[in-house]
């Protein structure tokens, strides 16, 4: 991390303790927003349920009534047990999903890896390079899970 | 990589990034590329991945294969741990040592503490050679050990909460897999799904712990929250930081198996594979008492006020209980589960005393006895716990049991193992010839320096019923008569490995001729090295 980035921490560090000190009433009082999220959120969901009440007509009959209303007749509970596979298919499926995940946020600072100080090509070696590899090392240890899976037939349903 | 290395040594690293940065080596070391002080962690890493390759491409269950490559891996990065601590001492100014913006701290205690992981996971794959386990698996198992250990290398250098609860989460996985790892018995499944739950549980308390420390500091970093707390000292008596302390103590003391929270321990340890169980019986609790170092003596130094009692409280308990249930216990790792229990309380006695400093010197902790004490505690207690179970390992081998009665006149069916299993209990009772009493001494003197009279007082009665219950396996095995009189002829490298043990334990106190000193003088010099920074120099304050 370069001298600036040092100093900002440093700042942040001091006016932190200062912050604390000074606006301690304020530090409790902005979860206030979150409080007003929490009963905009509540007032969405209730007006949502009473609009459809109020606005659609009702006519239940025993079809329309059932689980899935244009699909299979639901057959018994839905407290069975079922096959440990699927949770395999959730966890392969988490693989990419994580993957995913990681690859936005890295790409965009990527695109504008700037540091101060030096020069294009200092920054490509120093910085670039090895921030790549880390990526292509994730993206390497992901993959080789996936492959694992599939070589130990995990894949296949049987 | 490992050629390159060797061939150019670090010099050719060194002019490479002198030639590409025209700054000096002390601002370059903090950037995010510091990757070859990384070394140790990235070797372990890397035959962790290279164990499950080749168990993708040749699946050869019974072979040598596997283990050998898991030690040569681990060996590699033992020399490494010594290689960087040979390059930070030379290129670094050592009182820098963040690294990836504070996340990781290469320090000695770091280094020193890998090391001692390190060893660990050594004496778990070798006895694991000849355990029976899934056949299927086999593969995976060794690769489990390993990933375990990057986790536990990373733990030990985290100075970030966030960093910190990451890699003590990445630990607890691999170890609820491994131990569950005979998935086929129910006795293993229990303990697993039994640490799986409480682990789940503890994890989510710690980071509760973590999050209202961060609230109220504002970071995760330990070094900025020390300063942070300095700077605001009047109000480190807020209650606040009683339920972060507690939450905290509540998490990370499921993690060390301390006493209100040891209950997965034992049922962990009885369904365990064996050489599983001398496994994180040590290594995850090194890693553990490296977070409590790292987080009470710095993050948290400003409020010993409020952690120091709780400590206190939880190590009576742990001594206490620990004691008075191994007692009774008839199963070798049952036994040794709650002896481990016991014996945290001993080290955090340790902590106890190290926490209590006056606060003006943020060096007096880590120079204080206290301190010392407990690391040199540590390392004795991975070397004598993992001895008892080098012979439990062995007599699960021949008589295919755990039992108490299996060790019936031990002494004359095999006496090397029951002579090395005499030393190591009477080690873990801290008995004077062997090396225990150096363990037990240095924290017990510790405590009398700082007058904490409850502990010692307690410490000194809960050792005295130690004594009993560790001499109770050695009368079983040296003086009752065996049932089955056959014979134990441990293999080759059975008898290998007591040997270290043993010299370890045994002859502690013997001054070597001609080098001078005793191993007991030598681990707790090495321990007394082993401290970390505490002055944030990188951040500024």
């Amino acid at each position: 991390m370069d001298e600036t980035a040092a100093n900002a921490i440093n700042q942040t560090s001091q006016t932190g303790a200062n912050w604390i000190v000074n606006n301690y009433g304020s530090y409790y009082a902005a979860y206030g927003i979150v409080l007003w999220f929490i009963f905009g959120a509540i007032a969405v969901g209730l007006i949502a349920i009473f609009l459809a009440k109020w606005l659609a007509p009702s006519d239940p009959y025993p079809a329309k009534r059932s689980t899935y209303e244009c699909s299979e007749p639901p057959v018994g509970s839905a407290w069975v047990k079922f096959n440990i596979r699927y949770y395999f298919f959730a966890l392969l499926f988490l693989i990419f999903d994580a993957e995913v995940v990681f690859f936005y946020p890295w790409a965009t600072v990527f695109h504008d890896l700037k540091t101060p100080h030096l020069s294009e090509f200092q920054t490509i070696i120093t910085l670039g390079f090895p921030i790549f590899g880390e990526m292509l090392v994730f993206l390497f240890l992901l993959l080789l899970g996936w492959v694992y899976a599939w070589r130990k037939g995990y894949l296949t349903w049987d | 990589m490992i050629l390159l290395y060797a061939a150019f040594g670090d010099s050719l690293v060194m002019t490479m990034y002198r030639a590409y940065i025209h700054q000096p080596l002390e601002n370059f070391a903090n950037n995010y590329t510091a990757y070859f002080l990384l070394l140790p962690e990235s070797i372990v890493l890397g035959t962790a991945v290279l164990l499950l390759v080749l168990d993708l491409i040749k699946p050869n269950r019974d072979s040598l294969k596997a283990p050998v490559v898991a030690i040569v891996g681990t060996l590699i990065s033992l020399s490494m741990v010594y290689y960087t601590q040979y390059l930070t001492s030379r290129y670094f100014n050592p009182a820098l040592g963040q690294y990836w913006g504070g996340l990781e701290t290469i320090d000695p205690f770091s280094l020193f503490l890998k090391s001692i992981a390190f060893l660990g996971v050594i004496f778990a794959i070798l006895m694991s050679i000849k355990t029976r386990l899934p056949r299927k698996h086999t593969g995976e198992y060794y690769s489990l050990l390993l990933f375990a250990t990057v986790a536990m290398t990373f733990v030990v250098s985290s100075s970030d909460v966030l960093a910190i609860w990451i890699m003590t989460e990445f630990v607890s996985l691999t170890s609820y897999i491994i131990v569950a790892f005979n998935k086929h018995e129910p006795r293993s499944v229990e303990g697993g799904l039994k640490y799986l739950l409480l682990g789940a549980i503890s994890s989510a308390f710690m980071l509760y712990g973590f999050s209202i420390l961060y609230g109220y500091t504002g970071t995760t970093n330990l070094y900025v929250m020390k300063t942070i707390l300095i700077q605001s000292a009047e109000q480190v008596t807020n209650p606040i930081f009683v339920l972060a302390i507690g939450m905290f103590m509540v998490g990370i003391g499921f993690k060390l198996a301390i006493a209100p929270f040891h209950t997965w321990a034992p049922d962990a340890f009885e369904g365990a594979p064996l050489p599983v169980a001398a496994f994180i019986a040590v290594t995850p609790k090194i890693a553990v008492v490296a977070v409590f170092l790292r987080v009470f003596l710095l993050g948290l130094a400003n409020v010993a006020v409020i952690w120091v009692p709780m400590m206190i409280g939880c190590a009576i308990l742990s001594m206490v209980i620990g004691n008075l249930f191994a007692i009774r216990q008839n199963n070798i790792k049952r036994f040794l589960a709650y002896s481990g229990v016991a014996q945290m309380g001993f080290v955090l006695m340790g902590l106890c005393a190290a926490g209590v400093q006056s606060q003006s010197d943020p060096n007096a902790a880590i120079k204080s006895l206290g301190y010392n004490a407990m690391l040199n505690y540590m390392v004795i207690y991975a070397i004598m716990t993992l001895g008892a179970f080098l012979i439990a390992n062995v007599v699960k081998f021949h008589t295919g049991s755990e039992d108490f009665r299996a060790y019936r006149g031990l002494f004359q069916r095999a006496p090397a193992s029951a002579l090395t299993m005499m030393v190591c209990l009477l080690s873990l009772a801290g008995i004077p010839p062997t090396l225990g009493f150096s363990a037990k001494f240095f924290v017990f003197a510790a405590a009398i320096a700082k007058e904490m009279w409850l502990l010692v007082i307690v410490g000194a009665l809960m050792s005295v019923i130690a004594v009993f219950y560790y001499l109770r396996w050695i009368w079983v095995m040296f003086l009752v008569e065996p049932e089955d009189s056959t014979l134990i002829l441990p293999s080759r490298l059975h008898r290998l490995s007591m040997i270290l043990p043993i010299w370890l334990l045994a002859f502690a106190y013997v001054p070597f001729p001609f080098v001078g000193g005793t191993i007991a003088k030598w681990i707790y010099d090495y321990a007394a090295g082993a401290y970390f920074l505490t002055i944030n120099v990188y951040f500024g304050s």
